[in-house]
């Protein structure tokens, strides 16, 4: 911001540093067990996901049909599919897929979201009403039945899952926004820098935009598992990712249909998205805790 | 109460008319789909077609004769299944699907409001953290990966209950709604739970409790009434959850529902059948919403006033 | 033999950040017939210590570490909660501050009124309805029999308050609880309520416990005092010769800021601009201001309107403190804001320097800016959680061009002087200080422009007694030094009769009265300005 280089110049090296809100959070976050063990996890998966081309031991795609499947062995740590692919393998390519899923749709919701519910809540009065009233029409809509609809129609792909998801999510994100925008709004501080002869855009990016971040983090966390499962069970549907990709929904999906004989091939896939979620709930519930201004101290 | 009922089906009215327009023009517009002049299809669905939407006429003529069918409960012939109409599907499918989404409910309600009071009422300590573990697992664990897993412990491990059908043996109904009303159950004791302790705090409650009200009665009259909206506001739109995870169940457990049908036109390209359901579910989303809006006016007083 | 004789009551807290002693080895008692008035300023433990005498503290966090309170025989401290809630609502009822949040929204009032009777004597619902009519007629609601069906938030603020105290007499306790009980009323509607608690308790011979911040209330209802300071007692006796002869520095003080009927003397004035020898500075001409509140669905349709300021005018000079007196609702804040222009009037002109502040230019407007500033009511809410004290210092400084570089960092400290902060706090956030201290803060902002004129919208409403003498103090200072005109906002008469050299009173958006201070108090004509002065000042 504008201040930082005056402040570095300016500031004076008797005076001792004040905690900021954003810092008492994370200290409060750091206390928190199950949320930094979340985020642990979180960032052990993403990174795995990242490198995945390099380490995964066998190719996503290899079939090997003399093998078929078999269970967890010395070569193949978590056994094998009907076509004899490693399901390790499998699985570490499918997180890839689910989780920039999660990331790209939640982005997009962000983005509309975040601007939306700003737009809305700054300017107010009719604009906001109309803004808002188009939000609470698209909320009646059935989502989940209208992607599918659209995947009908234009067929599967993963370009059209991204939009058709985020547009889906952003709603509550305006919402929220919006909320945020408002109460703040409404502060005193406000109203201070309007008389100071601060300009609309200042105030906003200056004031408005850094107060409504912690809320907006809070949502996002808790926003990415839903995209998730909602791109899991697409997937799971047959709709959502096509073969030879995968990902832990359409995992899942071929492992229902041989679960009696290979319950590993349902177990794992299923295992590894109900931790990843259970993680980034977890993490939300923390974050917005440690955020949570009544728990901050007075 | 009227008045307010009226308001909402103005609201809802319009909105149905838009969905059902779009999702027309929608399918319309797609490649090889039943309006495009390239029809490969069997004559005698061409011929049904045709009875119907009378495919020479302007596409806002079609949408009217279309929307004038549906006044009269008749979604038209399927595009797929030669000789057979959507509407016929729709009302074979839905009351198994209106069926397991009720027993889910049930079970979600049954289950999830005393776990959230229980919660709420022993807030921090084993009695609330407890319950809300077992809520987070239930949220986090699909309906398609808590079904396998029951399907294969109960069903297949234990031999206790049937993993397929609806209605041909006792007890095949236990499992599919189970599975489907797991994570409602979760997400409603959380939001019970939630909107409970937020009450529990207020000060009405401690003038209960200077009153010499009981703590019981206090939970009971004074606190779960102010505390239920919340619940009522996720259960309108929880419906469509329901329908949507309906499709999956009903695929698992190989129900032939409505869900499974809708799921199976999907694969089939069936436009119609895909119109006529996502229009069916729409309509019946919209009308939960507003019934949840007037339990919502009828619980807090103070909402007769904004509207 | 009193009723209730409270002995080394210690009440405490178990927080995150250890056990906090909110009531530490308190004693007092209370005979039947008797108002005992408990004052202190907010987190004295006023309230605690009777929330802990009948085990309506929640515990954990509250944990109640040790002594007796005999009541009737029965020490209440050692009772179970089975055995305690036999005796509350029955033996002893209680009135809390605020009526709306302390009725249940969602219950009938007479339901709720009726409620103990069906509790502690097993009535069935006619017979407890029919009495708890009768109980609501007692306590003067107009036609109860009619509104008594009525929701809580149809109710005025007075009148739900009166449902209150019917709720917490119906059952016929000995002793009765008032806590705070006109806080969260305007001042002709707290005169009324204390009357009727007064009336009530001498008809039933009732024991009361009054608990109030405001030393003026318990004075007027209470015949011994307890004074309380960070959960000790600091002084207690009889109201008389508590008043006549304060030991304590501290119940000095709060006497000293008490408003007083007859003595004009010991108020300071700044006479130093009220001779009307200086230049005028701001005129406000016919202010007009109303809201509108649209509703309807996407068509807007008018649902209410309110004229919030009516065709009001006046004028400050130069160096001049001008208060603007009246209760919540009189329109004072929003013509304070309209001379900022942060709201629009309708209609009329603030005219500043002789130029027309409501029909500037967004360019003139940035450029009057830094002439007229403003301070607020909440500390908490008027500074920016997220911007250290040297942020919020700066930023009028650089966004006017007055310092940069090395200078800011100087004017940024002379600042801090100036209003009385330490210098080595100038990297915290607003949240690390104290509720007087961010006041300080907040005043170093408007004053970091060199205004000529600060509109002061009740600057000291959200702080304790002593802590609005010091900031009292600092504006009067700044006042003097930099010849700053003040428009001073506020509802409390004694403070702005310490500040302010004039008084507007107003009253549903117009100026009723407007005079010199003296004037005013000494000698008011408009029958509102008089109700409002006797209400104050009794």
């Amino acid at each position: 911001m504008l201040l930082k280089s005056e402040k570095r110049r300016a500031l004076l090296q008797s005076a001792e540093p004040g905690s900021s809100l954003g810092r008492d959070a994370f200290i409060r976050l750091r206390k928190n067990k199950a949320a930094m063990a979340s985020l642990f996890f979180l960032l052990f998966v993403a990174l795995i996901a990242c490198v995945t081309p390099w380490l995964a031991p066998y190719s996503y795609e290899g079939q090997n049909l003399d093998l078929g499947a078999v269970g967890p062995t010395g070569e193949h740590w978590l056994g094998t599919d009907t076509l004899g692919r490693d399901l390790l393998t499998r699985i570490m390519y499918g997180s890839r897929i689910s989780l920039s899923v999660g990331l790209i749709a939640t982005a997009v919701a962000l983005g509309i979201g975040v601007l939306w519910g700003t737009c809305a809540g700054y300017f107010g009065g009719r604009i906001d009403a109309l803004m808002m009233r188009t939000v609470d029409l698209l909320y009646a809509l059935p989502f989940s039945i209208l992607i599918i609809l659209l995947t009908v129609v234009f067929g599967r792909s993963m370009l059209l899952l991204f939009l058709a998801i985020g547009a889906a999510e952003w709603l509550t994100m305006a919402r929220i926004v919006r909320g945020q925008v408002l109460s703040i709004k409404r502060k005193d501080f406000i109203e201070a820098a309007v008389g100071m002869g601060l300009s609309p855009w200042q105030i906003m990016v200056r004031h408005i935009i850094p107060n409504v971040l912690g809320p907006v983090i809070v949502y996002t966390t808790l926003t990415i598992p839903s995209v998730i499962l909602l791109e899991s069970f697409l997937s799971f549907l047959g709709l959502g990712i096509q073969p030879p990709a995968s990902s832990w929904g359409s995992l899942i999906s071929g492992g229902v249909e041989v679960m009696e004989e290979y319950p590993g091939l349902i177990i794992y896939p299923g295992l590894m998205l109900s931790l990843t979620l259970f993680a980034l709930n977890f993490l939300g519930d923390g974050l917005r805790d440690a955020l949570d201004p009544r728990s901050s101290k007075d | 109460m009227l008045i307010f009922l009226l308001k909402r089906l103005a609201q809802a009215i319009p909105l149905l008319l838009l969905v059902i327009i779009c999702t027309f023009l929608l399918v319309h517009a797609a490649p090889g789909g039943p309006f495009t002049s390239e029809r490969s299809v069997p004559p005698q669905v061409l011929a049904a077609l045709n009875a119907q939407y009378n495919l020479d006429l302007p596409i806002w003529q079609q949408i009217g004769l279309y929307i004038g069918h549906l006044l009269q409960w008749d979604f038209g012939p399927s595009f797929k299944f030669p000789g057979r109409s959507v509407t016929e599907m729709i009302s074979t499918g839905f009351p198994l699907s209106a069926e397991l989404s009720l027993y889910a409910l049930l079970f979600a309600v049954i289950l999830g409001l005393p776990a959230g009071i229980l919660a709420a009422y022993k807030a921090n300590t084993g009695l609330d953290y407890g319950p809300m573990t077992v809520a987070m697992l239930g949220i986090c664990l699909p309906s398609f990966v808590l079904g396998p897993l029951l399907t294969l412990s109960f069903g297949i491990g234990l031999g206790w209950l049937p993993v397929t059908g609806w209605g041909e043996s006792s007890g095949d109904k236990i499992l599919p709604a189970i599975t489907l009303g797991a994570s409602y159950a979760a997400y409603l004791a959380r939001i019970m739970r939630g909107s409970l302790i937020e009450v529990l705090g207020q000060d009405f409650i401690r003038t209960a409790r200077a009153k010499g009200v009981s703590e019981f009665a206090v939970l009971w009259r004074h606190a779960l009434r102010p505390a239920l909206p919340p619940v009522i506001s996720f259960l309108g739109p929880a419906v469509a959850g329901l329908l949507a995870g309906s499709f999956v169940v009903e695929t698992l457990f190989q129900i032939p529902g409505l869900g499974r049908f809708f799921i199976q036109a999907a694969f089939n390209r069936d436009y119609t059948m895909v119109l006529g359901t996502t229009i069916f579910y729409a309509a019946l989303i919209f009308g939960c919403n507003i019934l949840a809006d007037l339990i919502l006016v009828w619980l807090d007083p103070r909402q007769k006033l904004h509207d | 033999m009193p009723l209730l004789t409270v002995n080394n009551l210690t009440t405490a807290f178990h927080t995150r950040d250890g056990v906090v002693t909110a009531v530490n080895n308190l004693s007092f008692s209370v005979r039947a017939g008797e108002v005992l008035g408990i004052v202190g300023e907010s987190g004295s433990g006023k309230s605690v210590c009777c929330y802990s005498l009948l085990g309506l503290l929640p515990s954990p966090p509250a944990k109640i570490m040790g002594g007796t309170a005999l009541f009737n025989g029965q020490d209440l401290l050692a009772l179970s909660q089975a055995e305690l809630r036999q005796l509350r609502g029955s033996k002893i009822g209680m009135v809390f501050q605020d009526p709306m949040t302390s009725l249940n929204p969602s219950m009938r009032i007479i339901d709720q009124v009726a409620e103990p009777l069906r509790i502690h004597f097993k009535l069935d619902k006619n017979t407890a309805r029919e009495r708890a009519i009768l109980a609501l007629e007692e306590v003067g609601v107009v036609d109860a029999r009619q509104r008594a069906y009525a929701y809580p938030h149809e109710f005025s603020g007075g009148m739900r308050q009166r449902a209150m105290i019917a709720m917490a007499l119906i059952a016929e306790p000995v002793l009765l609880i008032a806590d705070e009980p006109t806080t969260a009323l305007d001042v002709t509607l707290q005169a009324q309520i204390l009357d009727l608690i007064s009336a009530l308790q001498k008809k039933r011979n009732l024991a009361v416990i009054l608990i109030s911040h405001d030393l003026a209330v318990v004075a007027k209802m209470a015949n011994a005092i307890v004074v309380m300071k960070d959960g000790e007692l600091v002084e207690t006796g009889p109201t008389a010769e508590i008043l006549a002869r304060p030991q304590n520095a501290y119940t000095q003080a709060l006497i000293a800021a008490m408003p007083r009927g007859a003595k004009l003397s010991a108020t300071p004035v700044n006479h130093s601009a009220a001779e009307g020898d200086s230049p005028l500075l701001l005129e406000v001409k016919n202010i007009y201001t109303r809201f509108i509140r649209y509703g309807g669905w996407l068509v807007r349709r008018k649902t209410s309107e309110l004229v919030a300021v009516n065709n009001l005018s006046f004028s400050v000079s130069a160096g001049e403190v001008v208060g603007i007196v009246g209760e919540s609702g009189s329109g004072k804040s929003t013509l304070g804001r309209s001379i900022l222009r942060l709201i629009q009037p309708d209609s009329g002109q603030v005219l500043f320097a002789g130029q027309d502040v409501l029909r500037m230019t967004p360019r003139e407007l940035k450029n009057l800016r830094p002439q007229i500033q403003m301070i607020f009511q909440d500390p908490y809410a008027s500074l920016d959680p997220r911007q250290t004290v040297f942020d919020i210092l700066a930023e009028p400084l650089l966004l006017h061009g007055l310092a940069e570089g090395e200078t800011l960092g100087q004017e940024v400290q002379t600042l801090m002087d100036e209003v009385g902060l330490a210098r080595s706090a100038v990297r915290k956030y607003p949240h690390e200080f104290s509720g007087g201290q961010r006041q300080r803060i907040a005043i170093g902002r408007a004053l970091a422009l060199k205004p000529k004129l600060i509109v002061a919208d009740e600057p000291v409403s959200a702080l304790d007694v002593t802590i609005q003498k010091q900031i009292l103090q600092l504006l009067q200072h700044l006042s003097e030094k930099y010849q700053l005109a003040i428009v001073f906002i506020s509802h409390d008469l004694s403070v702005v009769r310490k500040m302010c050299d004039r008084v507007i009173v107003m009253h549903k958006g117009e100026k009723v009265e407007e005079g010199s201070t003296e004037e005013i108090f000494a000698a008011p004509k408009h029958p509102y300005t008089i109700a409002l002065l006797s209400a104050a000042l009794q």
